[in-house]
């Protein structure tokens, strides 16, 4: 086989070094993969096969999908918190149990994605829930909504929920007359 | 240090706050309400800690083995020898009702998430509630921190043994220093007919405390005799709180504390026994 020397499309220069070989990678995508590689060196730059190109455009593609869905939590975040503040600031107990319900719809969703956060974040968010429904939301207190609002602003959205924001927040929940360990309480027995 | 009146709650009374339906838990609040102050000790926090950790380390093991919310409770419930079914302390048939219309696989998950936030931040969430802990033994394993290797999965329980970190822990010179009160203890103890087989493993250590203090650490103090340590640890306490009443009887009696005891039904009214009412004065 003869090859000439030629340029890729970012004008480096391309030559055959070794005999070439082709390769068909079965291995790491199936027996059926329709893709071949051959070997090149690139003069000052490291050999690059062009799978790996693949998978870097795929592995880009990802991180794009990744980047969309992020927002999405950010975007259900910002959400929940202005529902959150508004609802710390409602006394009619119409309009409460409205916004009450719109915020659990906010943390329904968000628990859709808790996979995408770390598990502390996920954590947090189920003890939350759980929260939400030991209460009538007809009577919610003001302790408990300013409760909420702070773990929710304050934890719930940051970009890291640390070890010690969950015992912080634990702490707030239960000050502010929530009972956190609520879903794992009762008579064993029972 | 604060003063006015105060209580000791002992492990029982600590879980139940944390653990318990809550009409128990309303029941003890308003009963500690009464007082300024509320201490426990570090002995109680290493007991919290070996029966409440281990048994959610327990659990999260069986909901990863089964992968099924519903099977885990059924196993529970049928496997687990009667015994030791009535000693757990996690509930975890509340998920089901909090998160109602919710899937097998759901529940899973949120049943792991809500044990593995225990596992991490229970500790700190009962010393939290505690409000006041005294120095006592200064257990080291007390405050020895529970290890996640893997979230969800895999957790490393603290040792359980004092024998095991005797240099580190300061137990047996809190015993050496208790040594009088632990030869009126004894000579109390000598005297009681009919004794549980814990007081009895209390008798016996204290026999051989005396004897030789200084080898007390082999004897594993916190795990082998911790009603004793804790009623030594609660001695200058005035009142003292709990649910296991057996041994607490004779401890109160012989430290000179009222004992305040705390039914398993709420609805049940404490009993209170006053220095002046102790009907099984020695």
């Amino acid at each position: 086989m003869n090859f000439s020397k030629s340029t890729d499309s970012e004008g480096i220069i391309i030559q055959q070094t070794e005999t070439p070989v082709l390769i068909k990678h079965t291995e790491d995508q199936g027996a059926r993969s329709p893709y071949y590689s051959l070997y090149y060196d690139k003069t000052g730059t490291e050999l690059e096969p062009s799978h790996h190109k693949r998978a870097k455009a795929l592995s880009n593609k990802e991180l794009f999908q990744q980047i969309s869905i992020s927002e999405k939590v950010n975007r259900l975040l910002r959400n929940a918190s202005d529902t959150v503040v508004n609802l710390a600031s409602i006394e009619d107990p119409i309009e409460q149990t409205n916004l009450a319900f719109a915020f659990k719809h906010c943390l329904e969703e968000l628990w859709e994605n808790r996979n995408l956060r770390e598990a502390n974040w996920g954590d947090l968010l189920n003890i939350l829930q759980a929260v939400l429904a030991q209460v009538e939301f007809e009577i919610f207190s003001g302790s408990q909504k300013l409760g909420i609002k702070k773990v929710v602003t304050e934890y719930l959205c940051k970009a890291e929920v640390t070890d010690s924001d969950m015992e912080d927040a634990l702490g707030i929940l239960s000050e502010a007359g929530f009972d956190p360990w609520r879903g794992i309480s009762g008579k064993p027995q029972d | 240090m604060p003063s006015g009146t105060a209580i000791f709650t002992d492990t029982s009374i600590e879980v139940a706050r944390l653990l318990r339906e809550p009409e128990m838990k309303k029941a003890i609040e308003q009963r500690l309400a009464s007082y300024n102050i509320t201490v426990s000790s570090p002995v109680v926090i290493q007991e919290f800690k070996r029966r409440v950790i281990t048994e959610a380390v327990y659990l999260i093991n069986l909901l990863n083995a089964k992968g099924s919310y519903e099977k885990v409770i059924r196993h529970v419930t049928n496997v687990l020898p009667a015994q030791w079914n009535r000693k757990r302390q996690i509930c975890l048939g509340m998920l089901h009702e909090i998160f109602e219309n919710k899937d097998d696989l759901e529940l899973t998950e949120r049943a792991k998430r809500y044990l593995r936030t225990l596992i991490k931040f229970g500790v700190s969430a009962l010393k939290r509630k505690i409000g006041h802990v005294v120095s006592g033994t200064g257990c080291y394993l007390s405050n020895y921190p529970v290890k996640e290797i893997k979230p969800y999965k895999r957790y490393g329980l603290a040792k359980k043994k004092c024998s095991e970190v005797y240099s580190l822990c300061p137990v047996a010179d809190f015993l050496k220093e208790k040594i009088e009160l632990c030869k009126q203890l004894l000579k109390s103890l000598s005297n009681l007919p009919n004794k549980t087989e814990e007081l009895e493993n209390a008798c016996k250590f204290l026999q051989e405390l005396i004897a030789n203090p200084d080898i007390i650490h082999q004897k594993d103090p916190c795990l082998s005799v911790g009603d004793l340590l804790i009623a030594l640890e609660s001695h200058g306490i005035p009142d003292f709180y709990t649910m296991n009443y057996k041994e607490s009887f004779f401890f109160c009696d012989v430290l000179d504390q009222n004992l305040i005891i705390r039914p398993n039904n709420p609805e049940s009214t404490e009993t209170i026994y006053s220095n002046n009412s102790k009907p099984w004065s020695l």
